[in-house]
């Protein structure tokens, strides 16, 4: 009985944890495209190369985080008061975790698309100048 | 007895499926950036991406397979759920960290050979 609450109990984590990962990154890379084609002027292949790259990290970082936390210890009688104590502070913990993760990607893009408009107005002189050159 | 070679096999079939998987994804979009490090000679691009694809699944299922040796005893089908997630999570971890460092390492290659070429 009590290795059935315990099955259960890793059952339900896996499902929850693992389907909030794949959401929450499709999601995210789905909008995420928009900030790579800026940051990569347009340049589509690359820009969605790494974004297919970016995802594939995200996937194996945080899917690999959640079962690394898998472990559950019972001590005594388990009850079904106690699988869902105990399944509502991992699963907070592992959402409050991705969410971290989310910001963190997010800060990544804001500063990649920052760092962009500086290349960009740099390079904007440089073709100034070429064209200058070629009227002369 | 019976739990342990079901966890191997689970265990095995799991991380050689990621593991293949990861790796294929990596091969066809990492090839944009090898054509833009090596300027576009595609002769050379599309023999150090293979020469790369098959260093990175040597490492990764030596690693997988050899993780096998290091196996605890499973008496229960908790036990078995728990060592197999922790084992398949470590190895996510692994792959996550080396795949981060090859794109940061692409990344800083590409711009130096930007700055070379400017």
């Amino acid at each position: 009985m009590e290795n059935y609450h315990i099955i259960t109990t890793y059952l339900i984590y896996l499902t929850i944890s693992i389907s909030l990962t794949l959401y929450v990154a499709h999601i995210l890379f789905k909008n995420g495209k928009v900030y790579m084609l800026d940051i990569f002027r347009g340049r589509e292949d690359i820009a969605l190369a790494t974004n297919r790259l970016f995802e594939v990290g995200f996937y194996l970082f945080n899917i690999g985080f959640a079962l690394c936390l898998l472990e559950v210890k019972f001590y005594g009688v388990v009850t079904y008061r106690e699988v869902i104590e105990v399944l509502s502070q991992k699963i907070g913990g592992f959402s409050i975790y991705l969410g971290i993760m989310l910001f963190l990607n997010l800060f990544l893009f804001f500063k990649g698309k920052k760092a962009a408009k500086r290349n960009q107005s740099n390079n904007n002189f440089g073709a100034d100048f070429s064209e200058e050159k070629i009227i002369i | 007895m019976e739990y342990q070679i079901t966890s191997y096999f689970i265990f095995l079939f799991f991380s050689f499926f990621i593991t293949i998987k990861v790796g294929w994804i990596l091969f066809k979009n990492g090839e944009v950036y090898l054509l833009e490090i090596f300027n576009y000679h595609k002769t050379y691009v599309k023999s150090i991406n293979k020469l790369l694809l098959i260093g990175y699944y040597l490492i990764n299922l030596g690693k997988a397979a050899i993780e096998i040796t290091y196996w605890e005893e499973i008496t229960t089908l908790s036990k078995l759920i728990k060592v197999v997630g922790n084992k398949l999570g470590n190895l996510l971890l692994l792959l996550a960290v080396m795949h981060f460092i090859n794109v940061i390492g692409l990344a800083l290659f590409s711009k130096n050979q930007k700055l070379i070429h400017h």
